[in-house]
This record gives structure tokens, sequence and C-alpha cells, in this order.
């Protein structure tokens, strides 16, 4: 059920809008699609809730436009929180079960979520197929859990490896992944709307935790991360799965500074000039800008680039909010414009600490044909750590 | 999180303040809540151009003074100068000289003068620093013929619109020798957007072939009309297009220059991003905080309490330490000032983080002409200060010693029709964080 008192909260924060405009020069989607069919920020949060009635199937088009980035909410002079008033609009579309797309490609969505235990519908076998091809080994108990998420799992397995081989290097036997019994957090269903789904999800996902006895969760997947640190308990009322949730750059630098790992020198190895993407999960939403520069900045060997734009004021990659699922043509059109400003800066590899990201800016390489290297963190980190004797 | 100095607020008012500081080695942290009254404003520093109640110009800006301490010595220019216009002057002339070089390098002007420039509207608004690409906009004592000039499906500017409001307004003024004339040019690839802001077609501008177009036709029109200086509406918002201009030039063989719009304004969103990049560079750590909570203990602040959004709104709290804190919110258009109405049609004014007393007109509230030459009663009300820039009640009893105010926030001046916005921002936070100092 949609949460009234949630909807008050949107309705409140919509008053704030001054109209000033202001969301409409930073807006990802609004810069790609120069505003045509769809009208920014502030026509998804002020004006289009205010008349949700007449608006009718323009609303459903317009509320899966948006990547959830959230810099129009740390722009905005009014506090308009326009992020959880496109969330509110698909929480109520969802409930409706409309029959014309998107809404019927979402709640179908849904349905395979729940089903297969992965937004990509596939085999729980294939989901672990990364951890076989390097012979790792899952399960057991551990002090330490590696969440690998289902991106990283399924589409990414050069990020799962190199963030489950760098983790076994550092931690050894304290550290177990889940592989292919590894479940959904819930995130993607309750971004399309679908907090019921969601709930469902966690529950699984924190039954299959629990069994490693692990203390502490480690995730290079923002979303996941903030799922377990934030949404399962003020949103669906349960506990995070274990005492300390952390995401990967946090729990490298936590080794880093306590002197359990050390970087040797990766030139030649890596590109030499790479340039860092703020997530608009990890930073905007998890106040994580600092730990992964700081991870990259104490490798030798690699010079790392700024963006213009960076940190609160990164621009989104396009693939954040359910968008590459619903507009991955798209959330790669977003992404390829980040990639060639890149490519102007001199840099010769991305590095994002997402996968999410690293999907999307992945196929806008190819699909543009932009010659630069994606990269994750924990493929940096795996080249470079060494293990303290 | 523990610190030296806590700036509430991420304007002006706040950065100047907080690089102040740093540069004497305090550490300094920012919270805010997204962008304020600077990402909105012209872009332009406005020191002081009008006294309400006085007929004509301030020039040079600071010869203003002797006559503000006689009709308004509450005004926080004569309040930061302890009462004196020479005190006043000096601390103003302290504060620009003191301004971080990255601001400096994004203006031209002197305190020494003020000047018009041409705006959106085609009104002439005197100003003291403009930003280089409103350099050309300014109204000189050269002959000029200045070709206003529109972006066909741009409905921000209308370059018809203006001509005939700056023909009028120059004429009123005997600046005869300007002459403005209307144009309109297309850009690539914008036709038929029904809602076209300045900021799409700044993306649109930013790839080669549009840019490449726009310069044939921009280059077009200048051959025809051959005029000294062309103005565009405000599209050059990013660093790259601004380097742009110089290109446009040399194929137009005029001065190509913007003009200050409504917002979202470029030249409001490059002080904005200027301000951001200070912070950056200075170690000034900075926090989106949506509410903030101040804890008092002994007549001191002692913590705030930020309400952090995590995501749809949920919040997390976050704790910040500071021995000596700095209130930079602005007015009512970033809610460092509210107004709340009860049924009754009441107005209640507060301050929204201390709840401090406020300088309140007994006036009416508003007057019905938006342009009123002596200004709005409402924009007067604010933070009353001492000298020291804390915060005093109607008594002029301290409230918190360890409390400063800065900006717009302060009360006994109308930043719009003096147009001192700005002045008064970068004074008051200088005098703030030199207070801070014990200088």
């Amino acid at each position: 059920m949609v949460d009234l008192s949630f909807y008050r909260k949107v309705q409140e924060s919509i008053d704030g809008c001054i109209k000033c405009g202001l969301c409409l020069t930073i807006c990802p989607t609004f810069e790609v699609l120069k505003g045509g069919q769809f009208g920014g920020p502030r026509y998804l949060s002020a004006e289009l809730q205010r008349h949700l009635m007449e608006f009718g199937k323009i609303a459903y088009d317009a509320s899966y436009l948006c990547t959830i980035c959230r810099h129009c909410e740390f722009v905005c002079p009014g506090n308009v929180a326009t992020p959880a008033a496109t969330l509110f609009l698909r929480q109520v579309l969802s409930e409706l079960k409309l029959s014309a797309k998107p809404a019927s490609d979402v709640n179908e969505g849904l349905k395979g979520m729940l089903e297969h235990g992965n937004p990509y519908f596939i085999s729980s076998e294939m989901k672990g197929e990364w951890l076989e091809e390097i012979d790792g080994v899952a399960g057991g108990k551990a002090e330490i859990i590696g969440w690998v998420g289902c991106t990283s799992s399924i589409r990414l397995p050069e990020l799962a490896q190199a963030f489950y081989q760098s983790l076994k290097k550092a931690c050894g036997n304290d550290f177990t992944v889940l592989g292919s019994e590894e479940w959904c957090c819930g995130k993607p269903a309750f971004l399309l709307g679908g907090k019921d789904t969601a709930v469902k999800l966690a529950s699984e996902s924190i039954n299959r935790i629990k069994k490693t006895g692990a203390k502490t969760l480690v995730t290079p997947c923002p979303a996941c991360l903030s799922a377990f640190k934030y949404e399962y308990k003020e949103w669906y009322g349960l506990e995070p799965p274990t005492p300390k949730v952390l995401h990967y750059s946090e729990f490298v630098k936590e080794l880093l500074d306590k002197g359990a790992i050390s970087f040797r020198n990766v030139a030649g190895e890596l590109p030499e000039k790479i340039i860092y993407h703020d997530p608009c999960e990890l930073g905007r939403g998890l106040g994580i800008y600092d730990e992964p520069r700081e991870v990259l900045e104490a490798i030798p060997g690699i010079l790392v680039l700024e963006y213009d734009d960076k940190r609160e004021n990164s621009k989104c990659c396009g693939g954040g909010g359910g968008m590459f699922g619903v507009y991955s043509d798209l959330s790669m059109a977003i992404a390829a414009r980040k990639l060639k400003e890149a490519l102007k800066m001199g840099a010769k590899a991305l590095v994002s600490s997402c996968p999410a990201c690293m999907l999307n800016f992945k196929y806008a390489a190819i699909n543009y044909e932009i010659p630069i290297e994606v990269l994750d963190l924990s493929q940096v980190v795996e080249k470079a750590v060494s293990q303290k004797s | 999180m523990e610190t030296d100095v806590l700036v509430i607020g991420k304007g002006i008012a706040g950065v100047v303040a907080a690089a102040n500081l740093a540069k004497s080695g305090k550490k300094v942290s920012i919270i805010a809540r997204g962008y304020g009254a600077t990402a909105l404003s012209s872009g332009c520093l406005d020191v002081l151009s009008y006294i309400p109640q006085v007929q004509g110009i301030a020039q040079p800006p600071l010869s203003g003074f002797k006559m503000l301490a006689i009709t308004n010595n509450n005004h926080p220019y004569i309040i930061a100068g302890e009462g004196d216009a020479g005190k006043a002057e000096e601390i103003v002339s302290e504060a620009f000289a003191n301004l971080p070089e990255e601001i400096k390098e994004l203006y031209v002007g002197s305190l020494e003068s003020n000047f018009y420039v041409i705006t959106g509207f085609g009104t002439l608004k005197p100003t003291t620093f403009v930003q280089k690409p409103l350099e050309p906009a300014i109204i000189g004592d050269e002959p000029k013929k200045i070709l206003l000039t529109g972006i066909n499906g741009l409905l921000d500017f209308n370059p018809v619109m203006a001509t005939s409001v700056a023909a009028l307004d120059l004429k009123k003024r005997s600046l005869g020798h300007i002459k403005v004339k209307a144009a309109k040019v297309s850009v690539k690839g914008v036709e038929g957007i029904p809602t076209l802001t300045t900021s799409t077609i700044a993306s649109v501008l930013g790839e080669k072939e549009a840019f490449n177009d726009f310069k044939s036709e921009l280059s077009k029109i200048a051959k025809s009309e051959e005029p000294d200086v062309i103005l565009l509406p405000s599209i050059f918002t990013t660093p790259e297009l601004v380097k742009s201009i110089e290109e446009l030039e040399n194929a137009c063989g005029c001065k190509i220059g913007e003009v200050a719009m409504a917002p979202p304004n470029a030249a409001g969103l490059r002080i904005q991003r200027v301000l951001n990049n200070i912070c950056e560079k200075m170690g000034i750590k900075t926090y989106q905080i949506m509410n903030v909570t101040p804890v008092i203990k002994d007549g001191r602040v002692e913590k705030v309490i930020g309400e952090q959004t995590v995501l749809f709104g949920k919040t997390k709290e976050l704790e910040f330490k500071a021995d000596n804190f700095i209130l930079a919110t602005g007015d009512f258009i970033s809610e460092g000032l509210v107004c709340e109405v009860d049924e009754e049609l009441n107005r209640t004014f507060k301050e929204s983080v201390f709840n401090l007393p406020l300088y309140i007109p007994s006036e009416y509230f508003a007057t019905l002409d938006p342009f009123n030459p002596s200004g709005q009663p409402f924009s007067k009300i604010g933070v009353m200060v001492n000298s020291n820039m804390k915060p005093v009640d109607h008594n002029g009893k301290v409230v918190y010693d360890n409390l400063y105010a800065a900006g717009s926030i302060l009360g006994y001046y109308d930043y719009r029709a003096e147009k001192s916005g700005m002045g008064v921002a970068i004074t008051t936070a200088y005098k703030a964080a030199k207070s801070i100092l014990g200088r």
C-alpha cells in the first residue's frame, strides 16, 4: 500500500518549489532529451503531482524518466524532494497495475524479481558462475561476508571476481561470499515502486546472510548498501542483516589504515591516467566521497583526474533509478556525454565504485565507440593489493 | 564532527567567511541545504547604488556611506564600520581585497565606480563588478551600437521588448550615445521545443557542429548589422562555453557578451560553481543538510544537529560541534527567514535555525509597487547584530557569545532597492571571520 504519511511529506516539500529552474540546469535526462517530452524535475514534482489526474499517461512516462540521482534535490533552494515525489508516483502507478507500457513492463519485472531472486531473471546456478570460473568457495561461517550484488554477479563477472580476490587476499578465511545462493536485496523492486516485492526479497536475503554468522557485510554496490543500511529499517521495518555494513571503498580504506594491506606500483599494468566518477547513490546518497579517492590515491603508478563537476555536484551516469531497465538507450546517451568529457580531459580509463554505473558506462562506450576503459574500484585495487606479511 | 568554525549556508556570505577563516588556518566546515539566492542572482557584485529616499546613484559606491550613516545607521555596512562611515569604507575595501583569487578572476570592475549594464529585460542596472562575459553589456562613455540578439524559440529573452525598454531607459538617463537594436538567431537542434531553456541551448552548443553553425549564423548577422557589441541571452553556463566567446568574437568582428537574466542565470551558476570549487580547494568540508537544530548550553551554541535526507524523505542525524558558528542562511528565498501566516492572515516572521530576535519594521508588509524606489518593508526584516557581527536582541545584548551572522539574513537594509546584496554579504562575512580570528 502507498504510505499516506509519506504522501503528505512529499506534498509539503513540493510547496517549496519557487519555479526558479535551477533543477533544469543539472538534470541529466533533461539535458539529453532537451526538455522535449520531459519537463524536468520541477515538472515531475511540482507540476505533475498537483495535477495527477489531468496528466494521465504523461505521468507514468515521465515518472520512469528520472534516474533518482538526487542532483536536483541538492541544488534546490526550496527543499523540494523530487526523487521522493517520483518514487511516490511510481508507488501509485504500481498499485494501479496499469496495462500500458512502461507500467506493464515494470509490473512484469517485479513478478520476475520475486521468482528469480534477481532483476535479470537468471537462474541461481548462472548467478554463481563468476565464482566457479576462479575456483572460489561459497558459504560457510566467516566474520566478514562479501555481498557481491546481482549486477556484478550476473553482468559484470570481472568486477565480482576482482572484489572476491582482493578481499580474499586481504582477509583470507575470515571472508566468504554466498555465490549462487545470494539473493536480491530488494532495492530494484523498491525503486520501481514495488515496496511489497522489496520486503519479501529483503527478508529472504537476511535469512541467507544470517547463516554465515558474519558480523560485517562488505559490498561493492552502493544500492545494496543503502538498502541494508537505511531502507530495511526505515521502510520495511527489518533489522540490518549484520551489525556493520560497509562499502568496499570504506572497508579497503580501513584495511589500509590498519596496515593490513599495502599497494604495489602498477605502472604499465593499468592506464596511467584515470578519472573518478562519483556514483550518485554512493556520494549524494551515502555521503561517501573521500574513501574511494583516498584508496585510489594510495596506489602508486596511476594519476587520478577529477571532473569539473564532482562530489555533490557529480553528474549522473544515467543508469540509476531503474532507468537502465526501462529506457536503456537514454541511459547510455547520458553516460556517453560523461565518457566523452573524460576523454577530452585526457583520461584513459573511467573508474567508478558502483556496478550500475560501470555497466551503463561499459555499454555506452561500446555503443558509442568511445575508446576508454571502464573499471570498477575493485579491479584497480585487485591489481595493486598485496598482503602485508 | 568537530571543527573550529561551522558555517551554515553555502552562498557567497558563507563561503567568503569560510575561505577567510581557512586561509588563517582554522578548520572550517559548511552545512547547507541546496543552492540559495547567490546561484539565482544576476552574478553581479553590487556594492551600493541607490540609497532609499535619496536621488541619484552613489558614485563611487562607497561615497554613499556618509549619507547611509545619516539615514540608516543600523545598515549592516555602517554596523560593520562600528557606526562610522569612514571605517565602513575601510572594511568594505579590506573585504574586497581579501576575496579569494578565484572570485577576483571571474570579475571586472573596481570599488572606484559604479556603472550600468543592460539586463535581459532591457533595463539598466547599476552595479560595481560584473563577470567577464557581461563586460560587453557595460554602458561606457564611448558611443556603441548594441545588438540585443535573442534565440528563436527561447521565450525567456525577448530582444524586441528588451530593446524598446532599453531605448526608453537610455533616453531617460541621457545616454543617447548608446544605440540598441533587436535581432534573432537560430540554434540548430532546438527548433520546436516548447519549454526551451538557456541550459538546453548551452548543452546543444557544447557539441562542435551546432556551435559552428551558430557561429556562422551569428557572423552573418554581424556582417549585415555591423554592431560594436552583440548581447546574447545567458547561455554560457560552462567554463568551456565561456572560453568559446573569443572564437565567436573573432568570427563576428565585434564584442560578444551576455545579459543578466531571470533565473536560472548563467552568471549566478558560474559564481556558485566557483564557490563550490573554493571549498573543495581549501579543504572546507561541506555537508548537505535539510534541517538544523541547535543545542544551547550556558549561553553558547554547543553544537548543531543536522538532519540529512538519506533517500525518499527518510533522514539520519549528524552532529556538528564547533567553537564558533556563522549563520549565513540568507533571507526568504533560501528560507533563512520564514513567514508563517495563520487563518486570520496574521504574519509571524522567524529566523529558521536559532529563532533569533528579528528587526521587523513597524510599517506595512509590502507596497503595491514591486519596484518601489524606497524599497519594501519586508526586505528589511532580519537579524540584528553588533559590530562583531554577533546577533543581538532588541536591547543590544548578545544572544549567544559564539554565534555570528552574515549576508542577507541581516536586517535593516533592502538589497533589492539599494543594489547592495553581494557587497553586504562579502563585507559582513569578512567582518565575522575577522571577529572570530580576534583581529
